[in-house]
């Protein structure tokens, strides 16, 4: 494993745990010196050894490695937490469900044979890093923000070969960003149902 | 004024863009060239020379499966097989034995590597290994390619692969190819490399999950993944083994699976190398077991496989000119009901001798050296 691909895995396990624990350390009320101590014990656990793997290597088994997409949604879900103002808003962020639920539809099927054409094999093209990069000043021009940075960071770490992938699609998407893009509309239905009561109230 | 945001997105862009335009990781050219192609050559006259060998004692270890052969410059044989208490326990390992060519003799098999030593040198938990291709490449190096599974059967595999620098004597930690988006897994090994020009290789290779299909991945001299080409689609076509034919042309043979005709399949690429025609069956008939096919020392097909419909009890070898009609020259195995004889490797070696390895009744690797004169006696 390279330094560098050791240092991803860390950062996924880091970032991964410590968004799924924000929810339980609110209901503590552990105040943002405490989630930042309990970010540092996620930190130091995840390279504890279990059997001759430390634990983020445990998670990197059922996880796979996760792309820069998924690493930045779990970064942006931290950030509030621990008190730090991140310049991109809900608004700027909103395009970017659609498009990784898209890119998936792209992706997998044809991954797992049920088209013959292969999409995966695109990534192994550079073109396909030269339309994300002329894509990239584009969503950011249209305030979408987080996909032009999503765009620009993916190629940045596949051009510097950071995780164990030679294969660009690997850095934009995974299925667990997929996965989470297929329920984020049934996450907005559920949040607007309150909203949708009040304006049809009496 | 710019803010942080804006600095740091101008940045990351200008940053990616020069990278690519300078450095780009990939430069994969469109499509590829063989540069290990064999032609025929006029078999010198030679007496009929048949030996047979057994590479691990019987029971060490209990079950042995999926051997390989390569031959180094200097005529040595090297064997790869891995071997447990049973086909995809914890326990399994790979094991390597060299063939002394004036000895005539086997080494005794030593563990290349474990599941836990593979988890250790990945990085990630391995639950078991499977299929090991070994391959010695034109500049020495000799490479080991192993199926892992970290997640449930084999359908969750994924490639794993060691490098020797001295012949296969050590050996580089373990590396992972990522060859699917699907957290990676479902990618078999099981035929041979194919050298092509700059050192890169074409790895053959097979995906089982959902749906079952073929694959070329094309590697570059640093064993990175620059390129793959889906060689099938329909119907199921597993474990290829592709032919070199000339700079730009191949023909590949597939062990048959799902609905497909019980016979071995067939298909050949254009002249791109890239676009591969549709399968053909041929007359050689395919139980669901792997074949192992080369160009012999005569310029014609030979294939090593089971020459039934429905079991591996028989293992034979035929030959062909065109790769779909097939005349068999020899029986290797004639077993009764329950026998196996399976997974043949096959490889053309030097002083127009073949080197054939295959499981024997799941518990031994064989290993048969024969010459053209051999084959030539019965036909």
């Amino acid at each position: 494993m390279s330094t560098t691909f050791w240092v991803w895995v860390h950062l996924s396990f880091l970032l991964l745990v410590g968004r799924l624990l924000i929810r339980l350390t609110r209901q503590w009320e552990l105040p943002i010196k405490g989630y930042a101590a309990a970010l540092l014990l996620i930190g130091a656990l995840s390279m504890m050894p279990y059997q001759g793997v430390d634990l983020a290597g445990w998670l990197l088994a059922l996880t796979g490695m996760l792309s820069v997409g998924s690493l930045l949604v779990l970064l942006l879900g931290i950030l509030p937490r621990l008190g730090m103002k991140f310049e991109i808003d809900q608004d700027q962020q909103r395009g970017s469900w659609p498009l990784w639920l898209i890119l998936g539809m792209v992706l997998y099927p044809a991954a797992l044979g049920w088209i013959s054409l292969d999409t995966y094999a695109w990534g192994y093209d550079h073109r396909m890093s030269w339309i994300c990069l002329g894509l990239s000043p584009l969503f950011w021009l249209l305030r979408q923000r987080l996909i032009g940075l999503w765009l620009s960071l993916s190629v940045l770490a596949w051009t510097m070969e950071l995780g164990e992938s030679s294969n660009l699609w690997d850095y934009l998407i995974d299925p667990w960003l997929v996965m989470a893009a297929i329920i984020w509309p049934i996450g907005q239905l559920f949040s607007k149902r309150p909203h949708q009561v009040g304006q049809e109230g009496p | 004024m710019l803010s942080r945001l804006n600095i740091f997105y101008i940045s990351s862009l200008l940053c990616a863009s020069v990278l690519t335009y300078f450095y780009p990781p990939l430069s994969a050219p469109p499509g590829y060239s063989v540069s290990e192609y064999r032609h025929s050559q006029p078999v010198q006259e030679q007496e009929p020379r048949l030996e047979q060998y057994f590479l691990n004692p019987l029971n060490d270890p209990p079950s042995v499966h999926a051997g390989s052969l390569t031959q180094l410059s200097d005529g040595e044989v090297i064997a790869a097989w891995f071997g447990g208490s049973r086909e995809g326990a914890a326990d399994v390992a790979i094991y390597t034995a060299r063939f002394d060519a004036v000895e005539q003799e086997w080494s005794t098999p030593v563990v290349v590597t474990d599941r836990l030593r593979t988890s250790r040198e990945l990085g990630r938990y391995v639950r078991k290994l499977g299929n090991p291709v070994i391959y010695a490449d034109q500049e020495g190096r000799v490479w080991l390619y192993y199926v892992t599974v970290s997640l449930g059967g084999w359908a969750g595999s994924s490639i794993t692969v060691k490098v020797s620098e001295n012949g296969g004597r050590r050996w580089s930690e373990a590396q992972r190819l990522v060859t699917s988006p699907f957290l990676n897994v479902s990618t078999l090994v099981k035929g041979s490399p194919i050298a092509l020009e700059q050192g890169q290789l074409l790895l053959p290779v097979y995906h089982e999950m959902i749906n079952k299909f073929s694959e070329v991945l094309q590697l570059d001299a640093r064993n990175r993944l620059i390129a793959k080409y889906r060689i099938t689609y329909q119907p199921q076509a597993i474990q290829p083994w592709v032919v070199p034919q000339s700079a730009t042309r191949a023909t590949a043979f597939y062990r048959r699976s799902g609905d497909a005709p019980p016979r071995v399949l067939v298909n050949q690429s254009l002249v791109s190398s890239k676009h591969w025609n549709d399968l053909s069956p041929s007359d050689a008939p395919n139980p669901g077991a792997s074949v192992s096919v080369i160009r012999g020392h005569d310029g014609h097909y030979l294939m090593a496989y089971n020459p039934q419909e429905s079991n591996r009890t028989q293992l034979a070898l035929a030959r062909s000119s065109d790769g779909l009609h097939w005349e068999k020259l020899r029986e290797l195995e004639l077993g009764k009901d329950g026998d196996e004889f399976s997974y043949p490797y096959l490889i053309r070696g030097q002083n127009d001798n073949y080197h054939l390895i295959y499981t024997w009744q799941r518990k031994r690797m064989r290993h048969l050296i024969f010459n053209q004169a051999w084959l030539e006696e019965t036909s």
